[in-house]
Formats: structure tokens, C-alpha cells, sequence
């Protein structure tokens, strides 16, 4: 494309394929290295076709952005639709900055422009960055375009300082890029007499959001970032305004031309900043954020595939593993065959000081476990701390446990909601005609046998009574009875664990795990029982004969484990001696 | 020209897809599906419109208002919104009258005319601002939480207090003193918080914890004096239920009731409603100020003896003028003997009657689903057990009008899960009518809201303060100390 003097020259082999190789590295980036990332988002939000949740979003400062963005974000349900949907947006971005660029006056540097944008791709890889905010930096950008086409000055000068009053309203914290914009582009352009409007600019720029604070009931940190959590949302801005000030600077001497020396280091540079950005990544909370999302879909073995490959010494990749094998019937065979916080990783406890992802985590177990009411203040309280206190996952998790629970009028009411959706309708339909199929429908039947069937009082944290009220009210829910033993067993309560397996375990025809024959040997030479009771469990003898072995060694080892290690550190007698609590 | 053409065309298609008119109607006795339930209710000369929506796949109405004075006939979709100008002519015309609404619907292609119902408006007006406070009903942990400010004429809603701009400290119910906004108090609790007191709109902040007392206040309510405040100090534990029907349980190991002197901020209360023997909570002052009413029961074991923790609604003599107490009790309603746990009594205006919550046991209603309101008439001590009010879900916490005409409740009916605040009116002869929720501008907001109006409280004006008001006291404000008298 060639243009007039005005215009930019696009052509060069060198831009086509850099802008080619980073948009396609982009979606590749977000479609296969983080994923998880954007589903989540995409969970955590909840956008609906109704006029009053429209106009909920003028409650905040920058409600074009916001919805667009919201808009946009629920096509990350599709697969690989988040990818889709950042890269084509950062496309667009791209193409708004060549424009501006353009205006500004700089027709050989134009590639600079992707510097912003690599920045904005940076900030997409954090959880708590919300797409609106890219498209408030975009609607900056539109704007500014629109005010770059104002020829006279005066007008100019009138109608930035109408659209800067209105876009914070429109785009939030983003109007300070556009004001920044504003008055470097009239420098520029050496219109040295706006200096009135700019000083106007200014004046808006600081005290529009501590004027509108006390509307939108923000603090004064929050009025000056909305819709962004961080000044790192304004990277982008920071980038944009650095390249317009260089060029002011150079214009003068001409030294910021776009040559083929220039070229290398914009290479260089953007190489570093691509490998910044993978660098960057949360690779914990990505692994994490993986077994959460396959742990809600119930794909069990994926989840252990996953929690095998990835080998971590985390609590919550630990309780993922955990659900996963308990749902598969083989947590009591696994359990210790990957990292155990002792029983940390059986529970998330919530407390003040639980992150929002960890949250969301703590109600899968109970919900796959049947204690319902858990199940349920886990999912409100997640609600609760999602980014804007409305989730599509948490909602249909809520309708699914009012539906197991029989309480239809509390489903209606979140399947009304979901109704209102893209991409939740269906999902609505299916719920309904589960709801009038009843007890009919294998999936209810299944989750209604697990719930409770009397009424207990427990605390929040109280595990041990979540779980023995399961089992009580249905003897049969072996997943819970296999929960218990193995809680017991990580906190090396070898009491409780007896007493539980005597009570609900021995007499049934299950198979006998090898970990809980091990504990068994240790509960029962603590009690020192006879030859008969031994007899009763049904433990092989060559296991007895193994742990006679290893206490005689144990005894001899006067505390040492090394020693011990490389022929019992699989069993859970060295588990039971050795493992010891990180303080 | 054919622009314009072209405009008319769409506007013609616009307005006539929108407001189809019935034809080949199905008669039905059934009352329509309309959302909120605003079917045959009495309703204030002063309430904002009622706007409702019809459910079943509505996709036109025809909406008929047939007054003394003022007739008219709507056609809407699913969702019917009156102009408020022309709702303000009707109930202002037709007010002491009932008016009949008949409603013909288009559902899955058919026009069905349902029975018509009615709306009687009384001259009756209900108190014209309505306080509450949104919460998620997360049980336990709170996250955002605001104290709003309705006014019922209008859908004007402004926030009183917002725990965002108070680094997300919990805030407890707003309450007024006398239905009177010049006089009202909060609890903001954390760190830099205690009880907002708003006096002509100068705000104080008071640590309402004196020595040996068992917690800062809790549950509270103004003397008619506005000199003295009475609140509940508890120690409070909440526990979470297996079955479906309680989701929470919350109850007091301990609890007292004191009196804080707000001139002089003096701590007082009376061996008959302390100590470790009983149980007390949830005081109010009669409408005179001679009797403070409240509820206590005997201590039991807990958590194991939940069930037979039953409250009784009791009252003893309170002397304002020199700050003293009866020496005698005397019980209202006896939990025990009615085998009811009794919560919130709250005296209307005129005195003649109490209102108060009944559950089967505890301290806290909120997510017990047999929980109903009942009155007694305190001239005859008869009790009514508001049948038409009551639902079968939870129905609590509660407050009078000015006027003693109206009260208001919040009621998780709906859902179950969501509480809403529903007025009820009390004729001249006491008898109550069929309650109705506060209308909302757009009918779908209950459907989409995901909060819970809590503790709604009316009060004759707006009050003097807002959210940065609160936000500038907490910031900038040392808490009053209280001691013991």
C-alpha cells in the first residue's frame, strides 16, 4: 500500500512478518500455553441479555469498556474462542495504533506500534486482568483518533475537553491515556496556544475521578484505576505515550527514523519481551487452574494424568489428585505415592486470609463427596469473591446442588438467570428436564444417594463430622468412608482411623488396600491384640512378616530413616514415622 | 424518499410487533402468571408503580385498569412498566378505591384472558423511605455489602454506607430511632470501626464495649427519648446444618442486654437480664419507653441442645427518667409451654400491637424455613398468627411505619435464598392483609439480583449522611469510650 505524504507505508517484508509471526505466536500462545487461564475468566464472569444487567454497568466508571469486554470474554467458552478473541482484539488495537501513529506524523516507524501491544499481551496473562480494560485502552485510542481529526484548534481544544469529561464515564481510568494523547499529540504539532486546554486536561484528568468516586463508591486508588486492579494496566499507555515523547524529542534532529539498524534492535526487543511474557506466566496457577477446570468437568483421569505429569508439592494440586482418585476407587491404593502435606491437601480450608482462587476450589470436594449444604456455602462464598460477584460456573453449581437437594424454587431462580445467557440455555433446558425427570434420571438418583439423611450441627471446619455424617446417613458411600480413613491416615491418627474402618469398613466385602493393612499392623501392635484379631482383618501374612521386619530394623535405626528408606518408603510405616509437618 | 419510507416501515413494524393486540382469546380462571405476586393486594396511595412481568412465555399483554376515576388500557411484552406520572394520576385518583386489572396474554401463539384481580389503595400511606442492607447470603464471610436507602414513592436508591470504601469491614443493620432518619445508628465493625450514631446528621462513633461486658453491641434499639439505646451483648457461634432446610445455624453460648446513656455514654443493665442462668436478646423499648421487651431463654448445652433452645418473649419495667429497671418480669409469650422460639419483637408506633418472629428453636431465624410472624394486640393479648401473611418460608425480621398501618418483612418466599422486603397492611381494625414485595423499576431485577435485602427498616425521612460520610468517620475519627455506670 502506498499513500500521500500523510500516509504510512505498509510493504516492507521485515513489518509483515513480524506483525504475522507475533499475531500468530499470540494465538498459539493463548490457545495451547494458557488456556486454563482464560476458561477460568471466562467461569468467573457471568454476562446476561437483560436490560437491568446493562444498566448495572453504569454503576462503575468506564461501562462501555466493561461491557464490551464482558461481552467479548463469554466467547471464551468456545474452545480456543479466548485465543481468538484476544488475538483478533490485539489485532484491532494494532491496526487503531497504526492509525494514531499515523496522525502523530511518523510514517517510517510505524512498527514501534507493537511494543504497546506486546505489553498488553503481557498483562492478558494475568487472572485479574479483564479484557475490558484493553478495550478501554482501544476506545482511548478511537478517540483520541477522532480528536487527532480536528483541524482547528480551538474546536479541537473544546472537544477534547467535552470527550475527556465524558470518557471516564465511557472508559474509565483509560481517559487519562486519552488525555496524555491529547496534549502530546498538540505538542506535536507545535500547538503551542491549547496550553489553556491542556492545563484543562489536566485539571479533569485528576479531579473527575475524585469527584465521581463518591458516585461509583470507589477509593480514591480505585477511581484513578477502574476497570484495572493494578497500574500495570497502564503498561500500554506508558509504552504509547514513551514512543509519541521520543518522537517529539527527534523530530527536531530526525534521528528517530526507522532504519534497517533500528530494525534489529525492534527485533531483539520484541524477542525479549515474547520470552518476558512466557517467563512471566504463573506457571503454578496455571498447572492448578488446569486440574480445577478438568476437576469440574469430571474428567478424572485427565486429572490424574495431569497431577502424575506435573509432579507438584502443592496443598491444592495435592486435593485435586486426591478427588480425582477418590472418584476413580483409588485413593487408599495412591495415596501416598504422590505429595502429602499430611491432610492439607484432603480439605482448603477458607479462612480471612484464602486467595479467591482457593475459594472456589475448597466446595468440589463436598459436592462430589454429597455434603450438599457445604457444597453450597463453599459455591456462595466464591460467588461472593469472583470479580464481580457473579459467576456462570458458580451458578450452575448452585442450580445443581438446589436440584439435588430438592429445593426447585432456588434452581428456577438460578436457571433464570442462565436463561438469559449465550451459551448457558441449553444447559438451563437440560437442568429443567432433569428436574421434571426426577429420581428418574441416573444423574440425580446417583447424587441424591450420597446426600445427608439426618441433621447435624458442625463448624465450617470440622472435616472428620462432615464426612462421618456421609457415611452414617449412607453406609455405602464408600468414596466418603475411603475419605475418612485416609484423612486419619495422612494426620497419622491411627485411633480414629481403627475406629472407623472397625466400624464401617471391616465387616463389609471391600478389598483391602495395602495402606490400610499397614496401618492396621500399627493399630493393632499399639493395642497389642491376639493372634485371633490379627486373623479377623484379613491381612496377608507376608505383610505381617514385612512389618515384623521393618520394626525390628525401625528399632534398630533408633529414629535414622535413611537406612529405612530405600525398602519401606513406600509403606505407610515410614510415612507414619518419618513425615514430619513443613512449620 | 424511500428513506424515509423505510423509517416509517420499521417504525410501523416496531410499534405493532410490540403491542399486539388480542384476538381469538381462551377464557381462564386462573390468575395471570405475573411476577412479583400482585394479585387482589392493598397497597398505599404513596407506592412507587407496580411493575410486574409475566412468566409462562409471554410475548405480548394487554393490560386493562379499570378505577372509579381513571381507566386505561396498556399493551406491553412480558414486562409491564408503568409511566410513573401516569401511576402517581391513578392511585392519586383512585386512592380509598379498588381497581380491577384484567389481563389478556399471548403465550406459545394463544391469547389467554385471565381472571382479573384487584388493587385497593389506601390513603394509608406507608413511611416514604425504606433502609436495608444488601448482602450476599453467604452464611459466614461477607465480601461487598452495602446499607442502601429506598425511597418506596420513587426507585431512587441511594447508599448509605458501602464496606468498599471502608476496607470491607463488616457493617451490621441501620436502624432508626422513632421511624425518625434524623436519629439512626449503625455498627461498622474492624479495625477503625463502632457504632455510627447519626443525631441531626452530626455523626459519632462510639466503642460500645465497656469493661466486662461480653461483646460490643449487637441487636439494638432506640429509647423514644433518643437519650438511651438498649442493645444485646452476645457471644456468637455459627454452625452449619446437614439437611437442606436450615443451610445455618447461629446461636448465643452467652448473651446479656445493657442500656448505653448516649449523652454521657454510661453503661447500665439489671441482674434480671444478665448472667450466665438465661439467655437474653433482642431488646426493644415500647412505644412509651416504660417497658423494655425482649426475648431470653434458659441456658443449655451447645450445640448438642439446639433444638430445645426456645426463647421467650418477655418484658420488664424501665424507669427513664432516673435509668432504672423493674424488679419484675413478665413473660409475653412462653416458648417453652408454645414449643416456638420467639425473635425481633418490635412495637408498632401506637402501641397497641407487637410483632415478632416465631421459630421451632434458637436465635436465628434467617434460614429457618418455618419461621412466621405473629402480632399481639397488647390491649387484649391476643395473638395472630398472620396466616395471610406468612409463606412457607423464612419470614423475619420486621418494622412498623410511622403511621402503625404498615409493616415491612423480609421474606425469602421467592427462592428460599434471596430475602426481599414485603409490605403488609393493618387496617384500623387490626386485621392484616395479603403483603406485596417493593416494586422495582425493571420487574427482572429480583429475578437477576444475587443479594439479599437484609433488615429492612422505614423511616419518615432520608437520612443526613452517605457512603463517604462513613468512609471520612472511619478514616478520620477516634471511637467514643463507653464505661459502667
Amino acid at each position: 500500500m502506498v499513500g500521500n505524504q500523510d500516509e504510512i507505508r505498509i510493504g516492507g517484508l521485515f513489518e509483515l512478518a513480524l506483525i504475522l509471526i507475533l499475531g500468530v505466536s499470540c494465538l498459539l500462545f493463548f490457545l495451547y500455553v494458557i488456556p486454563y487461564h482464560l476458561l477460568y475468566e471466562e467461569q468467573m464472569q457471568l454476562f446476561l441479555f437483560s436490560s437491568d444487567y446493562f444498566l448495572s454497568y453504569f454503576s462503575k466508571p468506564g461501562w462501555l469498556a466493561c461491557y464490551i469486554g464482558d461481552f467479548l470474554t463469554q466467547f471464551y467458552y468456545i474452545k480456543g474462542g479466548g485465543a481468538i478473541v484476544i488475538s483478533g482484539v490485539l489485532g484491532v488495537v494494532l491496526l487503531m495504533l497504526f492509525l494514531v501513529f499515523s496522525r502523530v506524523g511518523k510514517r517510517d516507524s510505524w512498527l514501534y506500534i507493537v511494543l504497546p501491544v506486546l505489553a498488553l499481551w503481557f498483562l492478558h496473562t494475568e487472572t485479574n486482568y479483564r479484557l475490558s480494560s484493553t478495550i478501554a485502552f482501544f476506545l482511548a485510542l478511537f478517540f483520541f483518533l477522532l480528536y487527532s481529526l480536528i483541524q482547528k484548534q480551538h474546536k479541537a481544544g473544546i472537544t477534547g475537553l467535552l470527550l475527556s469529561i465524558f470518557l471516564y464515564s465511557f472508559i474509565g481510568s483509560h481517559f487519562l491515556t486519552f488525555i496524555f494523547l491529547v496534549v502530546i499529540f498538540d505538542l506535536s504539532k507545535r500547538r503551542y496556544s491549547s496550553f489553556p486546554y491542556w492545563l484543562f486536561l489536566v485539571v479533569i484528568g485528576i479531579c473527575c475521578p475524585l469527584f465521581c468516586r463518591e458516585y461509583y463508591l470507589l477509593t480514591v486508588r480505585q477511581a484513578f484505576l477502574y476497570p484495572m486492579n493494578t497500574l500495570y494496566g497502564f503498561l500500554p499507555s506508558l509504552f504509547l505515550v514513551g514512543l509519541f515523547m521520543i518522537y517529539i524529542l527527534s523530530s527536531d534532529n530526525k534521528s528517530f527514523r526507522y532504519q534497517q539498524k533500528e530494525s534489529g534492535i525492534l527485533l531483539l526487543f520484541t524477542v525479549a519481551f515474547m520470552a518476558g511474557i512466557f517467563l512471566n506466566i504463573n506457571q503454578t496457577r496455571e498447572k492448578l487452574l488446569s486440574l480445577d477446570i478438568e476437576t469440574y468437568s469430571e474428567n478424572w483421569e485427565k486429572v490424574s494424568r495431569k497431577a502424575e505429569s506435573y509432579q507438584m508439592k502443592n496443598p491444592v494440586a495435592t486435593y485435586f489428585t486426591n478427588i480425582a482418585w477418590m472418584k476413580q476407587g483409588i485413593l487408599p491404593d495412591k495415596l501416598l505415592s504422590c505429595y502429602q502435606p499430611f491432610s492439607e491437601g484432603m480439605f482448603i480450608p477458607v479462612g480471612p486470609h484464602s486467595n479467591p482462587l482457593e475459594i472456589t476450589f475448597s466446595g468440589e470436594i463436598y459436592y462430589q463427596l454429597g455434603d450438599m449444604n457445604m457444597a453450597q456455602h463453599s459455591t456462595m462464598l466464591a460467588m461472593t469473591f469472583s470479580p464481580q460477584s457473579r459467576s456462570a460456573r458458580l451458578i450452575k453449581r448452585l442450580a445443581e446442588i438446589n436440584l439435588v437437594i430438592g429445593d426447585t424454587a432456588a434452581v428456577n431462580k438460578y436457571l433464570r438467570i442462565l436463561d438469559k445467557t449465550l451459551f448457558y440455555t441449553s444447559y438451563a433446558s437440560n437442568m429443567r428436564t432433569i428436574m421434571e425427570e426426577g429420581e428418574q434420571n441416573p444423574w440425580l438418583m446417583q447424587k441424591r444417594s450420597l446426600i445427608a439423611t439426618y441433621d447435624t450441627l458442625r463448624t465450617a471446619a470440622d472435616a472428620t463430622a462432615s464426612l462421618t455424617m456421609l457415611i452414617e446417613s449412607n453406609p455405602s458411600n464408600k468414596a466418603a468412608l475411603d475419605y475418612l480413613l485416609c484423612y486419619h491416615l495422612l494426620n497419622k491418627n491411627i485411633p480414629s482411623f481403627m475406629e472407623a474402618f472397625d466400624k464401617w469398613y471391616k465387616e463389609k466385602e471391600y478389598p483391602l488396600p495395602k495402606f490400610y493393612s499397614e496401618a492396621l499392623l500399627i493399630g493393632l501392635a499399639q493395642k497389642k491384640v491376639s493372634a485371633k484379631t490379627l486373623e479377623s482383618y484379613h491381612i496377608p501374612n507376608e505383610l505381617t512378616a514385612t512389618f515384623m521386619t521393618y520394626t525390628k530394623r525401625y528399632q534398630e535405626a533408633e529414629g535414622n530413616g535413611v537406612g529405612l528408606q530405600k525398602d519401606y518408603g513406600d509403606t505407610y510405616w515410614f510415612y507414619y514415622h518419618y513425615a514430619q509437618k513443613k512449620k | 424518499m424511500m428513506k424515509k419510507w423505510i423509517i416509517h416501515i420499521l417504525l410501523f413494524v416496531f410499534v405493532f410487533s410490540a403491542c399486539e393486540r388480542p384476538s381469538s382469546i381462551v377464557e381462564s380462571d386462573a390468575l395471570p402468571p405475573i411476577y412479583p405476586d400482585y394479585t387482589n393486594i392493598v397497597i398505599p396511595v404513596n407506592i412507587a408503580p407496580l411493575n410486574f412481568l409475566l412468566r409462562d412465555s409471554v410475548e405480548s399483554t394487554e393490560i386493562v385498569i379499570e378505577g372509579k376515576n381513571n381507566s386505561f388500557t396498556m399493551y406491553e411484552d412480558e414486562i409491564v412498566q408503568f409511566s410513573e406520572k401516569k401511576w402517581k394520576r391513578l392511585v392519586t385518583s383512585e386512592s380509598g378505591n379498588k381497581i380491577t386489572i384484567r389481563i389478556t396474554a399471548k403465550s406459545n401463539g394463544k391469547w389467554i384472558r385471565y381472571a382479573p384481580f384487584y388493587w385497593k389503595i389506601v390513603p394509608d400511606k406507608l413511611d416514604p423511605y425504606l433502609s436495608y442492607r444488601l448482602i450476599e447470603p453467604g452464611y459466614e464471610v461477607w465480601n461487598k455489602i452495602q446499607l442502601c436507602e429506598r425511597r418506596i414513592e420513587t426507585f431512587d436508591e441511594c447508599v448509605l454506607a458501602d464496606n468498599n470504601l471502608t476496607d470491607g469491614s463488616c457493617m451490621n443493620c441501620h436502624i432508626y430511632g422513632n421511624q425518625d432518619a434524623s436519629l439512626s445508628m449503625f455498627h461498622l465493625r474492624g479495625k477503625n470501626g463502632g457504632t455510627i450514631l447519626n443525631r441531626d446528621g452530626k455523626l459519632r462513633k462510639i466503642n460500645t464495649k465497656a469493661e466486662g461486658q461480653i461483646s460490643p453491641a449487637i441487636y439494638g434499639n432506640f429509647h423514644p427519648s433518643g437519650k438511651y439505646a438498649v442493645f444485646s451483648t452476645n457471644t456468637i457461634i455459627p454452625e452449619f446444618h446437614s439437611l437442606k432446610n436450615e443451610r445455618l445455624e447461629v446461636y448465643d453460648t452467652e448473651s446479656d442486654i445493657i442500656i448505653i446513656d448516649l449523652e454521657s455514654n454510661k453503661v447500665f443493665s439489671s441482674p434480671l437480664l444478665s448472667g450466665k442462668a438465661n439467655l437474653e436478646t433482642f431488646p426493644v423499648f415500647s412505644t412509651d419507653g416504660a417497658k423494655l421487651y425482649f426475648c431470653t431463654a434458659p441456658a443449655v448445652p451447645l450445640p448438642d441442645s439446639v433444638r430445645s433452645l426456645k426463647y421467650n418473649l418477655c418484658s420488664i419495667d424501665f424507669h427513664a427518667s432516673n435509668g432504672s429497671f423493674g424488679t419484675q418480669i413478665d413473660t409475653l409469650f412462653n416458648g417453652i409451654e408454645q414449643n416456638k422460639s420467639v425473635c425481633h419483637p418490635k412495637t408498632s408506633p401506637d402501641g397497641h400491637f407487637l410483632l415478632y418472629t416465631v421459630a421451632d428453636y434458637g436465635t436465628f431465624p434467617i434460614w429457618h424455613q418455618e419461621t412466621d410472624l405473629q402480632m399481639i394486640d397488647l390491649r387484649t393479648g391476643n395473638i395472630d398468627s398472620l396466616t395471610i401473611v406468612n409463606s412457607d418460608r423464612s419470614d423475619s425480621y420486621h418494622s412498623w411505619s410511622s403511621n402503625s398501618r404498615w409493616f415491612v418483612f423480609a421474606s425469602k418466599r421467592d427462592d428460599g435464598l434471596y430475602g426481599k422486603p414485603y409490605f403488609c397492611y393493618v387496617d384500623k381494625n387490626g386485621e392484616v392483609h395479603k403483603p406485596f414485595v417493593l416494586p422495582q423499576r425493571n420487574p427482572t431485577k429480583y429475578d437477576n439480583f444475587l443479594k439479599s435485602f437484609n433488615i429492612p427498616e422505614l423511616s419518615k425521612g432520608p437520612v443526613p449522611f452517605n457512603a463517604v460520610d462513613i468512609e471520612k468517620i472511619r478514616k478520620e475519627q477516634i471511637a467514643e469510650t463507653v464505661s459502667n455506670r
